[in-house]
């Protein structure tokens, strides 16, 4: 076994720590035009709207910002974008519906992405639950028309990937509210017993009618059978 | 499945192609793959489904980006955790990364950047690859990067990573394009930098085509074809060492898959005529 880590010899922590802070600070030089590059191609292949809405001068202006200031502490380059996220979240000045974008973008990545495993479509439906990748968020604007100013009033739609990896926004009536808060909080129940959980709040047809709507999109789902999974 | 061997060749795993691979069975010539763990591993979906398949046709290598091993805050063991789960699912005995740093004091960069190459240094990096070593149960490959800064007073390239080599038992994945990049940028001597690992600690070769800029200076970009100077160094690499498994890395301007694997062929065979005559 390899003993307890020593520290960094002094004079080698702050010939690089010096180095870095230049390549953070200095866009002009080479390994600052290389830092910005590397995080401009990740933003822009997972946030199209947003750069593109964003403008190329404020989108420089930021990730110049980024670089000089936020702690990113995840290692993969695909985590540039959760890192940008976090970061503009706190300390972008940015246009709420740019920030809105931003975070609909993201959630529609972290679906695509999600380590679980999503079950087929089941003949045979015992029990139900959420589909495992679904994130929730209130959208101010239209998914379908995304780069359009919404109308200041959050509706709830769920973002989710399919068994067949398409990933899709739905969006959710109150119904399907009260059936996805129930499956968030107990994974996986019987027909039945939804049925019996949300009668005091909503009408059999509407339950139905939500059921129904959720399986055939693929938000809800059979309970994913244990697996080795990777994660 | 095949196993690797010192004639082997193989392409870094790129989105472009995976669906090509996957309509067909296993390509003949294509001996390996080579996939950089953190585009990978714990990500699900569409990608994970082609991963899987992939594996059940071609022996895989890892090579990692984000290891940061050379950098001089504490080790992220939760990453190399990760990495080492990531390798033992998919049966993958081959995990490099670079000898180079991507986290200050700050936070991550997402570079491979260079770092102070001093003989007071290696006790601290032999510690950190002994560390990494333990955690995933294989030897850790580094790689020489191109790096565009130098610290002043360094110890030459092929100097310290022999030393490494010998103080940490890591192997060396010798990037034959990285050699000649640096050595055409910093006046210094390729084939010096080539002589100074010993021939057991090369585990494996890279090649790739780099970008000239119109003041001469290099820049490894993946984007272009092998150039002729680096096959050159190519042939005397081998000459020095013998034949080690060969990838050919091409991550910008991708030509299809069969432009690919042909230029990986013919690379291949051009190395190996050549260092017949060198030798």
């Amino acid at each position: 076994m390899s003993s307890p880590e020593a520290a960094a010899p002094p004079a080698m922590a702050a010939e690089f720590a010096s180095f870095c802070m230049g390549a953070r600070a200095n866009g002009s030089g080479l390994y600052g035009q290389l830092l910005r590059e590397n995080v401009i191609d990740a933003l822009r292949a997972s946030f199209p709207l947003f750069t593109d809405r964003i403008g190329n001068t404020a989108l420089e202006a930021a990730i110049d910002a980024f670089l000089l200031r936020h702690p990113a502490t995840r290692p993969q380059f695909h985590h540039i974008s959760t890192e940008f996220l976090l970061f503009a979240q706190h300390a972008l000045p940015a246009v709420p519906h740019h920030l809105a974008l931003l975070e609909y973008e993201w959630a529609l990545l972290a679906a695509e992405i999600a380590p679980a495993r999503v079950p087929p479509a089941s003949e045979q439906l015992d029990r139900l639950a959420l589909n495992p990748t679904t994130r929730l968020v209130l959208l101010q604007f239209d998914p379908a028309r995304p780069s359009a100013a919404g109308d200041g009033v959050d509706r709830p739609h769920a973002i989710f990937r399919t068994a067949d990896h398409q990933v899709l926004t739905l969006p959710l009536t109150l119904p399907d509210c009260l059936v996805v808060e129930h499956l968030r909080e107990i994974d996986a129940v019987s027909l039945a017993a939804l049925f019996e959980a949300l009668a005091p709040h909503c009408s059999t047809v509407e339950l139905q009618t939500s059921l129904a709507r959720g399986l055939i999109y693929g938000l809800f789902c059979s309970p994913p059978k244990i697996t080795g999974d990777l994660t | 499945m095949r196993t690797l061997t010192a004639g082997s060749r193989g392409l870094g795993l790129r989105p472009e192609f995976v669906d090509t691979l996957l309509e067909s069975p296993a390509v003949q010539g294509l001996d390996f793959l080579e996939v950089a763990p953190e585009n990978w591993m714990q990500i699900g979906g569409r990608k994970r489904d082609q991963l899987d398949r992939i594996a059940d046709r071609y022996p895989l290598i890892a090579h990692g980006l984000s290891l940061s091993i050379a950098d001089t805050e504490p080790l992220n063991t939760a990453f190399v955790r990760d990495v080492a789960r990531f390798l033992d699912d998919y049966g993958i005995a081959l995990y490099s990364d670079h000898l180079s740093a991507a986290r200050d004091g700050t936070g991550y960069l997402y570079d491979l950047l260079p770092v102070p190459r001093r003989a007071e240094n290696l006790p601290y990096l032999a510690g950190r690859i002994a560390q990494v070593q333990d955690i995933t149960g294989r030897q850790l490959v580094l790689e020489n990067v191109s790096a565009y800064h130098r610290y002043p007073g360094e110890m030459p390239e092929g100097a310290f990573f022999a030393e490494l080599a010998l103080r940490s038992g890591c192997g060396i994945l010798l990037d034959i394009n990285n050699a000649y990049v640096n050595a055409r940028n910093h006046g210094t001597d390729a084939s010096a930098f080539l002589r100074a690992p010993p021939s057991d600690a090369i585990v494996y070769y890279h090649i790739a085509g780099h970008l000239e800029l119109a003041d001469g200076f290099l820049l490894d970009t993946h984007g272009t074809p092998v150039a002729d100077a680096v096959l050159d160094l190519a042939r005397e690499t081998l000459a020095l060492h013998g034949p080690r498994p060969l990838l050919l890395e091409r991550d910008n301007h991708m030509p299809p898959l069969d432009v690919l694997l042909a230029d990986l062929n013919a690379i291949a065979t051009a190395i190996d005529e050549g260092r017949h005559v060198l030798a």
